[in-house]
């Protein structure tokens, strides 16, 4: 037990570092998003994701946590795409058209959650966009119209450029979509190398001196929830 | 309302007909570069599936002043060369693609936002990039000419042929009756016929447009301008001309729709409602 108390401590504390150096992790905005489709449950469609260079500096979206209980059918990569559906999908922008073409028997539901890094655009560039569709498998155009600005059709637009992503909604009431800011508490940096710090050091003290057997009560709750970064 | 005080009006149509041919060819006014004046953002790119091009919204935001309309988004380069700008309503007279920024007719107010959307033609899909410029049509809508002003239609009325009633000469005559002329006659109508008049008689294609003569056509002092020595237009009349030219519509019709058609800026005239 003292030593696997120990070896939590030293896990957070790597833990805890690594988040306060990790660019992505340090940088990323995590959303997650939500497509009711239960009104056109058993529709054959094609989800697609997009991620469109707007010139530099290079950006990446991360898309996990998909789930839906609708079934997936074949998956077309374009351009700059690594991993399939429901496993982790990154799209990247070495090149200028980045898609994911999913095909899909719609259930009642699909959520995934987003991550992109942040790197606003320079001068002269437009940002980075990452936008979801829902299209008809057979043309490859749109299932149905949204109020997209652009007439484009799309679901979702989000722009790497320090806004919110822009939900837009199916003219028809086909589905209807949430998209919402996962809450991290991610501390402060300078907080974070504090924490790391004494988290560090109460991990050597816990060498030399028994201190954890005065804890009771409530007080060995974090241990308890440490003990599963061991 | 009296048919002979249809005559100066009658006169602006024939004059203007004779005209119109040209009309569409007159320099535009010139475009004044206003985008230091102006907050723009650009969205990302979205592929639009239905017209296979790459769209992107750019807001535009006014700053401390108005910029008057028309407003146009000017794509001043684009690389590669080989994508395009497919939703262009036109080019410059440099030949860079366009499209118009949606804005009022008295242009973009101060802290006033409008979006306009750009689709680029990129069959390569490739990288690029793009340059612009947020063009005004500017604030002045034509030159000061000199004109001295249109000759005496005494002449012309002489050579009509007289009603033997009244007297009058005779500009239509049919079996059911005629159109005569009072040329001594003076209302708001004849006042409309005077203004519109100078503005036909000093249109000299080429030389004195339009936008000029209106413009240059000697103002009125008073607000019986049907009472007044010479022939003059309301000072309201070329400001609402002035607006509706800045709003992209063309000459002829603007001449038209205030002198005419709408007529308010003159005193005591309902205009051909």
């Amino acid at each position: 037990m003292k030593k696997s108390r120990s070896l939590s401590l030293t896990a957070l504390t790597v833990i805890v570092g690594s988040l306060s150096f990790a660019p992505l992790a340090q940088s990323a905005t995590v959303y997650f998003v939500s497509i009711n489709t239960s009104v056109i449950a058993g529709t054959n469609a094609v989800v697609a994701l997009d991620f469109l260079d707007g010139g530099t500096p290079s950006n990446s979206v991360v898309i996990s946590g998909f789930l839906t209980d609708g079934s997936l059918g074949l998956q077309t990569p374009t351009g700059d795409v690594s991993g399939t559906l429901p496993s982790t999908v990154t799209l990247a922008d070495f090149q200028f058209f980045n898609e994911l073409l999913t095909e899909m028997t719609l259930g009642n539901t699909l959520a995934f959650q987003f991550a992109a890094t942040a790197n606003a655009p320079d001068f002269g560039s437009v940002p980075d966009a990452f936008s979801i569709f829902m299209l008809d498998p057979n043309t490859l155009l749109p299932l149905f119209p949204t109020n997209a600005p652009t007439g484009a059709d799309a679901l979702l637009q989000f722009d790497i450029d320090g806004s919110e992503p822009n939900a837009y909604l199916a003219s028809g009431g086909e589905v209807t979509m949430t998209v919402a800011q996962v809450q991290q508490q991610v501390p402060e940096p300078g907080s974070l190398l504090l924490a790391s710090l004494i988290l560090a050091g109460l991990s050597c003290q816990r060498r030399h001196h028994d201190w954890a057997e005065s804890l009771t009560g409530p007080h060995r709750r974090p241990e308890q929830s440490l003990s599963q970064y061991a | 309302m009296n048919r002979r005080s249809w005559f100066g009006l009658v006169k602006l149509i024939l004059t203007l007909a004779g005209s119109a041919a040209t009309t569409w060819t007159w320099a535009q006014a010139t475009q004044v570069d206003v985008t230091s004046q102006v907050t723009l953002t650009r969205s990302g790119y979205v592929y639009n599936r239905s017209t296979n091009t790459f769209d992107s919204t750019v807001r535009l935001s006014g700053q401390a002043t108005s910029i008057p309309g028309p407003i146009s988004y000017v794509i001043t380069g684009i690389d590669p060369a080989s994508v395009t700008l497919s939703n262009a309503a036109g080019t410059t007279p440099d030949g860079k693609p366009y499209v118009k920024v949606p804005v009022a007719a008295g242009g973009l107010e101060a802290g006033q936002s409008v979006s306009v959307v750009v689709k680029f033609a990129n069959p390569s899909r490739e990288k690029f990039s793009y340059t612009y410029q947020v063009l005004s049509r500017g604030t002045d809508i034509g030159k000061y000419v000199s004109f001295g002003g249109p000759p005496p239609i005494l002449a012309e009325l002489d050579a009509l042929p007289r009603d033997p009633d009244t007297g009058l000469p005779v500009l239509i005559g049919l079996a059911e009756g005629s159109l005569q002329v009072d040329a001594t006659l003076r209302d708001p109508i004849t006042a409309v016929g005077a203004c519109t008049g100078w503005i036909t008689a000093c249109l000299k294609p080429g030389e004195r447009e339009l936008d000029d003569c209106a413009r240059s056509a000697p103002q009125c002092a008073t607000n019986t301008p049907w009472l007044e020595s010479s022939a003059c237009c309301p000072a309201a009349c070329f400001a609402q001309y002035r607006t509706a030219r800045l709003a992209g519509m063309p000459q002829i019709a603007t001449l038209m729709r205030v002198y005419v058609n709408d007529g308010s800026c003159f005193p005591q005239y309902k205009g051909r409602r």
